[in-house]
């Protein structure tokens, strides 16, 4: 007991230090581009402005911004949950019926890849709305790495898991959601992180047909006019939101998968 | 009352176990002795349901094992809990299957009640990285008794445990089958000579490639001895060397097998 919370406190130790040492490299960053811009001028300063030019036109535009976030999590967030919510569900179905996965695997593997992007067309044709046909796009970027992992969390539940299931009697609900789905979950998990970075990405691009608001929508619009200043400033706040939906990710997943740390 | 009849076993062209016969009477405690790779945890799955036997059959009570079933309950080495439930959860799983009828709250005190009996009162909410390996096999048999199956399967539940608590939990096994008067039938994997005479009413001597029942012994003495007279007795002592007799005449001729496979590269 004492040694683990000895330990717990060392965890707690390193982090902090790391937790400074990101800090630090961000500051010189920072410090790096001042140099080239504000101090120096070295670089184009239309398409490189400096600091001076940047936090004024960040505090200017931080309603719109705080607006365009308010747009770009009502496509995100409910695109993500029901990606997720898909993938999961059928990974399940069809991963715990082995004769369908043998049907359907090849055609997984050959629809997994295509680009989301290539689909855009077809979703402003065939759906009524540019919101539905974004949220599709993210929808369908997330929903194959989810899938895909659910599948391969399936395949890789310890046969030993299944024998003390079955020597339980359990089965249906029970051997779904008290065994399956958490012996999964660490590989679940791996594929809602990438489906979550890669829907930053579709996001943006989404926001590029048809939005009217939006993070996405923000950087677009004044990279048009030229205006990077706004542009580099848009760019800085959406990293800063995607930092902390990682961080709360990263959160989740600890606690969900507490359980894989002690072994 | 587990029947074995003609069980045969073999993967891939290999024959794992050879057209076994066994019973394992109502209260008997069964050991399965048998060096590592000779098939007894084979033996066990398959009276567990867990594998299908190639040939021969299987019946517990009179009935055809085919796929797990609620009269077995199995303790395996070192993962019977899930490690994302707590131990308490562990239990009130395998307890809520088994007694659909009960309420949450009936369940809850059954799953208290023999943590508690194994020595295990304060760990209903400790998930299982947290305890030790014998706490963790404690746990797994308080789930396996409390349930109410009459067999119990044990696959070499103390294998990877130390020696102080391998003998906690022998006396604990023991006990527990003591008390049961009959009423419960335990089949216990073990490699351990000692181990065997010390807990099991009858043992059977698997030999290996392929397994078979090289020997059947019924133990001599009475379950009330005490494990410090057990090896003062005679009977027991020569049983003791009859099987390790047994045991070694049966690793010689692997062994030499080995030895005619070998001989060919001149070792």
């Amino acid at each position: 007991m004492t040694q683990e919370t000895i330990k717990t406190k060392q965890d707690k130790r390193d982090r902090r230090i790391a937790a400074i040492g990101t800090a630090a490299v961000f500051v010189g960053l920072v410090a790096m581009y001042a140099l080239l811009t504000d101090v120096t001028k070295a670089l184009d300063p239309v398409l490189f402005p400096g600091w001076g030019v940047i936090l004024p036109e960040l505090g200017r535009s931080s309603g719109e911004l705080f607006k365009g976030l308010y747009y770009s999590m009502r496509l995100l967030l409910p695109s993500l949950a029901a990606a997720i919510l898909a993938g999961i569900s059928v990974g399940l179905l069809v991963g715990m019926h082995p004769k369908a996965k043998l049907v359907l695997m090849p055609l997984f593997r050959a629809l997994n890849p295509f680009p989301p992007t290539m689909l855009i067309p077809y979703a402003i044709a065939v759906l009524p709305s540019f919101w539905l046909s974004s949220a599709a796009i993210i929808f369908i970027g997330v929903f194959w790495p989810v899938l895909m992992s659910t599948l391969h969390g399936i395949a890789m539940l310890e046969p030993r898991w299944i024998d003390n299931a079955r020597c339980l009697q359990l089965t249906g609900r029970k051997l779904i959601f008290r065994v399956i789905l958490p012996g999964a979950m660490p590989q679940i998990f791996s594929g809602i992180g990438s489906g979550l970075i890669f829907s930053f990405i579709l996001l943006t691009v989404a926001e590029m047909f048809g939005a009217k608001a939006g993070l996405g929508f923000f950087v677009q619009y004044y990279a048009d006019f030229a205006e990077y200043g706004r542009v580099l400033g848009g760019i800085l706040f959406m990293s800063t939101v995607v930092v902390l939906i990682m961080t709360v990710f990263d959160r989740i997943q600890r606690r969900v998968l507490h359980w894989t740390q002690k072994r | 009352m587990i029947e074995c009849r003609n069980l045969t076993v073999a993967f891939q062209n290999r024959t794992i176990l050879d057209r076994i016969s066994l019973n394992v009477s109502d209260g008997a405690f069964l050991c399965l002795l048998g060096q590592s790779g000779c098939g007894k945890s084979t033996l066990l799955r398959s009276f567990a349901g867990l594998l299908k036997p190639t040939s021969g059959e299987v019946l517990v009570n009179g009935r055809a094992v085919d796929g797990p079933e609620a009269a077995c309950s199995v303790v395996f080495q070192d993962y019977s809990l899930f490690p994302w439930m707590t131990t308490g959860k562990n239990l009130m799983l395998a307890l809520s299957t088994a007694y659909q009828e009960k309420s949450r709250a009936e369940i809850r005190n059954l799953a208290e009640s023999y943590l508690e009996m194994v020595g295990l009162g304060g760990v209903f909410n400790q998930y299982p990285a947290a305890l030790s390996g014998g706490m963790r096999q404690r746990a797994a048999i308080a789930r396996a008794i409390a349930t109410p199956s009459k067999v119990l399967l044990m696959d070499e539940p103390f294998g990877a445990l130390d020696p102080v608590n391998r003998a906690m939990l022998q006396d604990l096994v023991r006990e527990l089958h003591r008390d049961s008067r009959g009423a419960r039938t335990v089949v216990f994997v073990t490699h351990d000579v000692d181990e065997a005479l010390y807990l099991g009413t009858e043992i059977a001597v698997l030999g290996s490639s392929p397994g078979r029942v090289i020997a059947l012994e019924q133990n001599p003495v009475s379950r009330q001895i005490p494990r410090e007279k057990l090896f003062e007795n005679e009977s027991v002592i020569s049983l003791q060397r009859r099987i390790m007799e047994i045991y070694r005449s049966d690793m010689n001729e692997k062994l030499n097998l080995r030895q005619t496979f070998h001989s060919g590269n001149g070792i």
